[in-house]
């Protein structure tokens, strides 16, 4: 980050620049909607379309922003949306540019206001187990009793934890039929962790809002068994939009 | 995709039904766990069952929602459920959850459930 800039260029002849109340400042920090505000503008611009606010949350930019802004996670959340809005828009526009415009906004994303210890999170090469029957719900189980255990984790959270593993293999296995719960060991400022990532390609959770008001029932379940599992844990996130897959990211810390 | 089917033993004691659930059930073994639960209510005109979890480590909401459902049928069925031998890892996770069980009772031991059971119906064995 050689060069400081509030314009970002989409194409030769244009370029986009930062509304006043966004210029970066020595010294100034950028609250959770002021990131955002950054970036929607950014994109919509280099996309050029007006698109109202719930594609770009369907393209993970909502995620990106509100449950984990490291920089690393949201550089690939944003190129992630961008090649499902492209494919959906046919825009034609270069991948690259949009980097670039990333790198610019990074001292946005890097002064959010008191996340920057996000960034500091390590994490440990993970175990992937894969999701395709009723007895794989139930290794990955065992396995997350298993290291919850081993980086000491008490008897309850460790069920906790391998309860929230098996309500969202089992998600999984119910309506994707296929995909992945990836566990990993974290540590973040002397704390230790563990972290719960469970993917699919399946058809998505349309209504992921609603199921998360707690105010949804749904058929097969008792309609807990997703924010049964937000409750369990420390920190939990899921990114999803209908026939784009579901990416739930789920945190406890031993206390 | 070979998976290992258990039966899961019903005990009759007296006019009681007494249901161990070992370990944890998969889809295909919660619905024969109903059906077999119902059928031998039927034949046997239980007026109460017992569900015994002590052998179950861990319970999600689907688990929770097969017991639900089971002690719902039994009850259409003129039977009351009572659950016994929650772990307290259990206890906790439910509450952290926000899971509750309706038309379903718990006991901390067996003598519990059977006196639960056998109060409320009223036949006394004094």
């Amino acid at each position: 980050m050689d060069q400081i800039t509030n314009n970002i260029s989409a194409t030769e002849s244009e370029s986009w620049k930062l509304p006043k109340h966004l210029c970066w400042k020595e010294g100034r920090t950028y609250s959770l909607e002021e990131a955002r505000e950054a970036l929607v503008g950014c994109f919509r611009h280099l996309l050029g379309t007006t698109m109202c606010n719930q594609e770009l949350q369907s393209g993970g930019f909502g995620a990106l922003i509100k449950n984990n802004p490291s920089r690393q996670f949201a550089e690939s959340t944003i190129l992630d949306g961008f090649e499902h809005l492209k494919q959906r828009a046919s825009i034609s526009c270069d991948p690259k540019l949009v980097l670039r415009s990333i790198f610019r906004l990074n001292f946005v994303i890097n002064n959010l206001e008191g996340k920057k210890e996000s960034a500091q999170v390590e994490q440990g090469p993970g175990k992937v187990y894969m999701i395709a029957c009723e007895n794989d719900i139930a290794i990955a189980r065992d396995a997350a009793m298993r290291m919850a255990k081993k980086i000491g984790f008490s008897l309850t959270h460790g069920t906790s934890i391998a309860t929230a593993v098996s309500e969202l293999a089992r998600n999984i296995l119910r309506y994707a039929e296929e995909g992945r719960v990836a566990l990993y060991i974290i540590k973040k400022e002397g704390q230790v962790g563990l972290k719960i990532y469970a993917t699919d390609e399946g058809p998505g959770i349309p209504n992921i809002n609603e199921i998360l008001s707690g105010n949804y029932v749904s058929k097969t379940g008792m309609g807990l068994g997703m924010i049964g599992t937000k409750r369990l844990l420390d920190h939990f996130s899921v990114e999803t939009s209908e026939g784009n897959g579901t990416r739930v990211m789920g945190i406890k810390y031993v206390r | 995709m070979d998976t290992v089917e258990k039966m899961v033993p019903i005990v009759r004691m007296s006019d009681k039904l007494i249901v161990s659930i070992q370990g944890s059930l998969h889809d295909r073994e919660a619905i024969q766990l109903q059906d077999d639960i119902l059928m031998t209510i039927q034949k046997s005109g239980s007026c109460g069952l017992v569900i015994d979890i002590s052998a179950v480590p861990m319970m999600d909401s689907y688990i929770a929602k097969t017991l639900n459902d089971i002690a719902r049928e039994a009850l259409v069925m003129g039977t009351r459920s009572v659950i016994v031998g929650m772990q307290p890892a259990i206890a906790i996770t439910l509450v952290t959850m926000g899971l509750e069980f309706d038309n379903l009772q718990t006991a901390l031991n067996l003598d519990q459930a059977l006196e639960l059971l056998g109060e409320e119906d009223g036949s006394d064995n004094e």
